[in-house]
């Protein structure tokens, strides 16, 4: 097996950058949604990696008025009337199937409270990226029913990198060979079924190319020739999910917690963690790394919307000009995003072409979201492998 | 090795800031090149997942 990687690191968006002695990340905010439980964490197990997950306590708490609430908290926060409402839709989000409608309109139907409303966009916003009127009840529904049964995140020892770093032992240690530096520049297809691709001026044989670089992209190496019209709309008609991160230096704990913390009143940020609180040695010592994530929607002027971040976070924390230092602002849209499809538009891994598939964060089985979507998708896809002729 | 940032490219993920030995590059929303500080080493070029830092001319 060989793996092409244009960049001189492996890991693409899930990976540790170090910068000040903190380790950012390239993408991620160092969270495995299910911790141990989903199929990523099963993934890791399976293949001996050792990568130890720290489950996140709590997994999530909510900042309304200034004060903290815990997700069972939250039905105190609704009127009387109110709180029967709130009843039901906890019992249809363990129960209930949803449909095309969005996640925004069902709970809207529902119970139409400003509160409500924001908690979804938080929630969405911090899991996917997008907000809730963007996403598909179906979706929603699915995803939290996976929560339900999986359990909520958790945090990787050393940091999403150490997840990389594992990865590419099992590779090697496999006999694969990755090769960094080495853009993929086309792939050869021969009667509807791939030979090869190129690299570097020269061309590699293989009879099956697994590509994570995206559907559209791949197609583009393919040639568009190889492919039907409404194909080649269908994969350049995704819709990507973009953000912005904010990483934070910090010389006491703001959060205090390895669990998220959803923002629904904050202008942008849906969401912070900090991830410290688990692995300290994701800061220099005594140090603590906070990340805030907001949803982008592509169009805005990302300058404005940076700029309502640093504002939020100042609101949130108002002792934040004394403890935090803003270490980087990340955007991620236009090809970089931080979800290739939004959730919820669902796409297998095979092509119209034999022996080419696609894996990777456009990728995702109904329910999962971020790498555990991943993960879900790539044991789709070597399910297929293993079925192929050739 | 003169780094051009071609801005249409850039979508300010800041990859390339900490591989910067000069510490010339910063980000908020898309980055910007200290050409006082920078010293050319090309380092940002290849660290750049969006092909959006080029020599010049290319
Ligand atoms: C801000 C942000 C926060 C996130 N937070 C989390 C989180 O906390 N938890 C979580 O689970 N997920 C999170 N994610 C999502 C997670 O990072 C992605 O789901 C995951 O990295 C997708 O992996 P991938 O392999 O599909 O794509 P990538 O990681 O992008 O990998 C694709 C690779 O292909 C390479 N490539 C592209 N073109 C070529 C070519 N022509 N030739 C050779 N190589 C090529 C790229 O350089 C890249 O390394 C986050 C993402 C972002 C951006
Ligand atoms: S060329 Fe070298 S010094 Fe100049 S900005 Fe790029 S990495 Fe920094
Ligand atoms: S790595 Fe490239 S896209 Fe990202 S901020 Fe730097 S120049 Fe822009």
């Amino acid at each position: 097996m060989d793996i092409f990687e244009k960049l001189p690191y492996p890991g693409g968006r899930f990976t540790n950058l170090e910068y000040q002695g903190y380790q950012l990340t390239t993408g991620a905010l160092h969270m495995i949604p299910h911790a141990e439980n989903g199929p990523l964490g099963t993934m890791l197990k399976e293949l001996g990696t050792g990568v130890r997950i720290i489950p996140s306590h709590p997994p999530g708490l909510f900042r309304i008025g200034g004060r903290d609430y815990e997700f069972r908290q939250l039905k105190d926060l609704f009127s009387l009337r109110d709180k029967v409402k709130v009843a039901s839709i906890h019992a249809m989000l363990k129960l209930g199937k949803g449909g095309k409608e969005s996640y925004r309109d069902w709970v809207k139907k529902r119970l139409n409270n400003r509160l409500a409303l924001e908690l979804s966009d938080s929630f969405c916003g911090w899991t996917l990226s997008i907000h809730a009127d963007k996403l598909s009840s179906r979706e929603f529904l699915a995803i939290t029913s996976n929560f339900n049964r999986y359990r909520g995140p958790g945090i990787p020892e050393g940091g999403c990198g150490a997840v990389t770093r594992a990865l590419v032992k099992v590779i090697e240690e496999g006999g694969g060979n990755i090769h960094l530096e080495s853009k993929v520049t086309g792939i050869q297809l021969d009667g509807g079924r791939v030979t090869g691709m190129d690299c570097g001026g020269e061309s590699h044989e293989f009879d099956v190319v697994v590509s994570n670089i995206g559907p559209k992209a791949t197609v583009e190496l393919c040639g568009e020739e190889a492919f039907s019209p409404d194909y080649v709309k269908s994969v350049s008609n995704i819709p990507e999910a973009a953000g912005i991160k904010i990483s934070v230096a910090c010389d006491r704990p703001m959060l205090g917690h390895t669990g998220a913390l959803f923002t629904p009143q904050a202008k942008r940020i849906d969401g912070l963690n900090e991830v410290t609180n688990a692995d300290p040695s994701l800061a220099p010592e005594g140090k603590h790394l906070l990340m805030s994530h907001q949803t982008y929607e592509p169009g805005r002027d990302i300058r404005e919307e940076i700029e309502l971040g640093l504002q939020d976070l100042r609101e949130l924390f108002p002792d934040f000009d004394r403890h935090c230092r803003v270490l980087m602002v990340q955007s991620y849209h236009n090809g970089w995003p931080v979800n290739r499809t939004m959730s919820g538009k669902l796409m297998g891994p095979e092509t119209p072409v034999r022996g080419l598939y696609n894996v990777g964060d456009a990728i995702k089985p109904r329910g999962w979201v971020e790498t555990e979507g991943v993960a879900a998708g790539v044991k789709a896809a070597l399910e297929r492998i293993d079925a192929y002729g050739g | 090795m003169i780094p051009v940032l071609v801005k249409d490219y850039c979508i300010g993920c800041g990859h390339c800031v900490p591989f910067c030995p000069q510490e010339a590059i910063t980000v908020l929303g898309r980055a910007e090149i200290d050409g006082e500080t920078c010293i050319e080493c090309g380092i940002c070029i290849i660290y750049c997942p969006n092909e959006a830092i080029q020599e010049d001319g290319g």
